[in-house]
């Protein structure tokens, strides 16, 4: 089985935002920034059931969750994406239960053994 | 136009400088100054670097990274990482097409939990994937798109098609004993 594009092939691509890494890193930090300084309004604003330090170390979290990634691309879009979260939260768009949304586990791992998966109520 | 009929009425009375004006009027050119440069407002402001940075996004850049949609596409992670793939041969059609729509690569997700609906015994399910069904020309492509999306798949082998010579004309054979008679 081979296939073409899960492979690291050199190709040529159409940037989103930036040219190289370097640039793409910069915007990463620039949006980390902006969130880091936003945190305490956000906190005030919906008054969130969590302490700015835990917003921040949450902040941190999801930011060293794509610490490895290289795709430029891919980068790009994140931080397009967080931008927007950002906006959404500055302006009050999101509301406190969206915001709780980020400290929601997105991903539940199946249970594994009999007990627990009886509590859960799986087949 | 309207500055040629004019040159020619007033021929007789006209100093050749202003003739001379009068012709470049009538050929275009400028005479009154410089036109001001028309600008886009979207680049009026812009900074020659970032001018130059916009040029530069408009072109390609070189990468070798796989390609990885699974983090941007907006697929909840539970569907990304806990969903497998099954990539398997579309079965030949039983009815008269013939082996018409062979050699086509399906992927289907595995079966999740489904139930009858109480109320009406309609079948449910809580599933959003369980209906997505998706063609493909080669098993290559169909694993591209997985590994694109982040999606674990595994292939299923296709099975040769034993076919049967059949013909309607073996029914009434001379030296067979499918002839069935009448009587």
């Amino acid at each position: 089985m081979t296939s073409k594009l899960a492979k690291p092939v050199v190709r040529q691509v159409k940037p989103l935002l930036s040219l190289d890494k370097e640039e793409a890193r910069k915007r990463a930090l620039n949006l980390y920034k902006a969130w880091y300084r936003q945190i305490p309004y956000i906190v005030r604003d919906s008054y969130l059931p969590k302490s700015v330090e835990q917003c921040r170390a949450k902040l941190r979290e999801e930011f060293e969750k794509h610490r490895n990634l290289t795709d430029i691309r891919v980068i790009d879009m994140l931080v397009i994406k967080g931008q927007m979260e950002l906006k959404s939260c500055a302006n009050k768009w999101s509301q406190s239960c969206h915001i709780m949304n980020f400290f929601k586990e997105s991903y539940e791992q199946k249970p594994k053994d009999f007990l627990s998966k009886f509590m859960d109520g799986r087949p | 136009m309207a500055s040629l009929i004019g040159l020619r009425k007033l021929n007789g009375f006209l100093r050749p400088q202003t003739l001379r004006q009068c012709v470049s009027l009538s050929t275009g050119n400028a005479v009154f100054g410089k036109e001001p440069v028309m600008k886009d407002k979207k680049y009026a402001l812009l900074s020659p670097e970032d001018m130059e940075h916009l040029d530069k996004i408009k072109s390609t850049i070189t990468t070798t990274d796989p390609m990885d949609v699974s983090l941007i596409s907006g697929v909840p992670e539970e569907h990304v990482k806990e969903r497998r793939v099954r990539i398997f041969a579309s079965s030949k059609n039983a009815m008269q097409s013939g082996t018409d729509n062979v050699g086509i690569w399906s992927m289907e997700f595995e079966t999740r939990e489904r139930w009858e609906n109480p109320l009406m015994g309609w079948s449910s399910s809580g599933d959003p994937l369980s209906n997505m069904k998706l063609e493909f020309i080669s098993t290559e492509a169909a694993i591209d798109f997985c590994e694109k999306n982040g999606w674990s798949w595994y292939v299923e082998k296709e099975k040769p098609i034993n076919a049967r010579g059949k013909s309607y004309a073996v029914n009434f054979a001379w030296n067979k004993r499918s002839r069935v008679s009448t009587k």
